[in-house]
């Protein structure tokens, strides 16, 4: 049988044995049958009244106190203890004896003004606050930091207190004014890591050390004579603001820092100033400073959390799960863009539907608790934390990372969806189905730039 | 932007914004895909049809919070797909003997099980696409569309699963094979 008679007679077997007349679609008996449905969706989607209308998640979420104390504790501990795992790898001779001679300290203090101002999205309030936090790091024995919060919108004032407790795998936060503590556990490559590097001023030392920075030269700060540094690489931040500038001042007898400034923006859209300043290096601490004492009147929220799992495995499943409420990837990894999409991602069916039955279970189990419901809504998308927090890493670590959600969807399953350096010739590859490889620098190019047919 | 391609943009930002006739005209229009996307996993047409249908309710739920428009038909025949495995799930898997396509009556039987029975040999999405195109005749730019992937891959992906059709056909004796 020749080729073209031989195709032909596929194509009749194949045919004949599927084909079918076009199915025609009767949307009127359809509608008749899905009447709920049809009115959910109306409701859903008619505009109500400003009197009616359901609170928006986001709003509430921002408005929680309990949740800015949740924030801030995830703050403190993932941005000063978890993060900034990588270490530069430039060869910053001057700053490298700096880092040396911190590190001989067992024991130091220091204070840290943030003032952050951030849109989340439209129909959302801005968030607005001022936090000053006091740090006490011991290399022995962990961290305890007591943070005061102000939110500038409406003046209110609150406090909490975190003990992060490495060699227990544990972190404590005591919030006074609600008269309750929290217990986070950290997995154990977390715990590793955090043993490793125990967080604070080293860290932003390392960070300038891997980036592009210049020598300010010599100057005056608090009264002591000091050398400065400076970088506006990105990539200090970990991508989360587009014009970033770190300074760090060092006294120029001891080598320890004396202040470092941190200026981030992204458009309008976030403001970060962070002053870290007043340091007391070589301080006396005992055990018992970093154990937390809890009143016996204060009542334990949202046990059994887990800090966000900064891996490969908590990047795919908060892709998964921000795919499985809204159909697409996160257009953007970075930790602002990510926030802003989640804000928007509150109002989805899918989230409410979450939402709903959450709160049902939690009022057939009685205990139905609005600052519990946030903290348990908080852990929900936690996966979608783990997966920015994870792409802050690939950013910070220089590991060349390069994330197309804006056009990889679920559904193009060979597509790169994200892509990082493993070593000198080998990438981590995460295609559009979640699945993952390892593929030479040859073998991604052509990935990437498929050759014109 | 083409002209049926600015239609459908329209319909889906009216039908995500609550117009329930718009979504009606875009389940008509994804109607036979769907009714193929949920064959290629039911193996059956009055299952296949339910399962469409069942896509439809449930994607009007999730309609609201779709964000990606331009991925609208390719997230549809996701939750169709879903939908049929389900359904396969929730059922255990019967073909009915019944369940002869129309045109198929008057032709040989054996010849049409042998094509299903290679049918079955193919993966799952490369099925999906050659009932899409034999189903109906739909037209590459029509799978293109339910599929969100290039004609060009269509192509390709098919002239591979004929071959391994043509393969298991010439196997059992169906077909003759080529020079």
């Amino acid at each position: 049988m020749k080729p073209s008679e031989h195709d032909k007679k596929l194509d009749e077997l194949i045919g004949r044995a599927i084909s079918r007349q076009r199915p025609k679609f009767d949307f009127d008996k359809w509608q008749k049958d899905h009447q709920k449905q049809i009115k959910d969706f109306k409701a859903e989607t008619e505009p109500l009244p400003e009197s009616v209308r359901p609170p928006n998640i986001g709003t509430i979420i921002m408005k929680s106190k309990i949740t800015k104390f949740a924030a801030a504790a995830v703050i403190v501990i993932a941005v000063l203890a978890g993060l900034p795992f990588f270490s530069g790898n430039g060869s910053g001779v001057v700053l490298a004896a700096v880092l040396e001679r911190v590190e001989q300290v067992r024991a130091f203090m220091y204070k840290t003004n943030v003032r952050m101002t951030a849109s989340m999205g439209e129909n959302m309030p801005v968030m607005d606050l001022d936090m000053e936090m006091t740090t006490i790091i011991s290399n022995d024995f962990g961290l305890k930091t007591e943070t005061i919060t102000v939110d500038g919108n409406t003046g209110e004032k609150s406090t909490c207190t975190v003990y992060v407790i490495p060699h227990e795998g544990i972190a404590v936060t005591l919030i006074p004014d609600k008269k309750k503590y929290m217990q986070m556990e950290f997995d154990d490559d977390l715990l590793a890591k955090m043993k490793q590097q125990n967080n604070d001023p080293r860290e932003m030392i390392k960070r300038m050390m891997g980036s592009e920075y210049t020598e300010l030269g010599r100057s005056v700060v608090d009264g002591v004579e000091v050398d400065g540094f400076q970088t506006t690489d990105p990539n200090v931040m970990g991508g989360m603001g587009e014009n970033v500038t770190l300074t760090l001042w060092v006294d120029a007898e001891s080598w320890l820092p004396v202040r470092s400034e941190m200026e981030s923006r992204k458009g309008d859209q976030m403001q970060v100033h962070c002053v870290v300043s007043e340091f007391n290096w070589d301080i006396p601490v005992t055990a018992d400073d970093f154990k937390p004492v809890i009143p016996d009147d204060f009542e334990p929220m949202a046990t059994g959390m887990q800090m966000p799992k900064i891996s490969e495995e908590g990047l795919i499943e908060g892709l998964k799960f921000f795919a499985e409420l809204s159909g697409s990837y996160p257009k953007k990894l970075s930790m602002m863009d990510l926030a802003q999409e989640i804000a928007a991602l509150a109002n989805s069916q899918g989230l409410r539907d979450r939402v709903k039955r959450l709160k049902e279970e939690m009022t057939e189990a009685g205990e139905l608790d609005k600052d519990e419901f946030m903290m348990k809504w908080m852990q929900i998308t936690q996966p979608l934390q783990s997966a920015g927090l994870f792409y802050m890493t690939l950013v910070q670590g220089k590991k060349d990372p390069a994330y197309y959600g804006e056009s990889v969807g679920p559904d193009d399953a060979h597509e790169v969806l994200l892509r990082w350096k493993v070593s000198d010739d080998q990438y981590r590859v995460i295609y559009g189905d979640l699945t993952a490889e390892d593929l030479s620098a040859e073998q991604l190019a052509q990935l990437e730039n498929p050759p014109s047919q | 932007m083409a002209v049926a391609e600015m239609l459908e943009t329209e319909l889906i930002e009216a039908a995500v914004a609550g117009n329930i006739d718009s979504f009606g005209k875009l389940a008509a229009r994804y109607y036979p895909s769907m009714v193929a996307i949920g064959y290629s996993v039911l193996a059956d047409h009055a299952l296949a049809e339910d399962a469409a249908q069942e896509a439809f309710a449930r994607a009007l739920a999730g309609l609201p919070g779709l964000r990606n428009k331009a991925r609208f038909a390719p997230w549809l025949a996701r939750i169709c797909r879903n939908v049929a495995s389900d359904m396969v799930t929730a059922r255990a898997r019967q073909t009915r003997t019944e369940d002869v396509p129309n045109s198929a009556a008057d032709n040989n039987d054996d010849d049409v099980r042998a094509v299903r029975r290679a049918l079955e040999q193919l993966p799952v999405s490369t099925r999906e696409l050659v009932v899409l195109r034999y189903y109906d005749g739909l037209s590459y730019d029509e799978i293109s569309s339910v599929l969100g992937i290039s004609k060009a891959s269509i192509n390709g992906r098919l002239t591979r699963a004929k071959r391994k059709m043509a393969k298991y056909l010439q196997r059992d004796g169906f077909l003759e094979s080529s020079i």
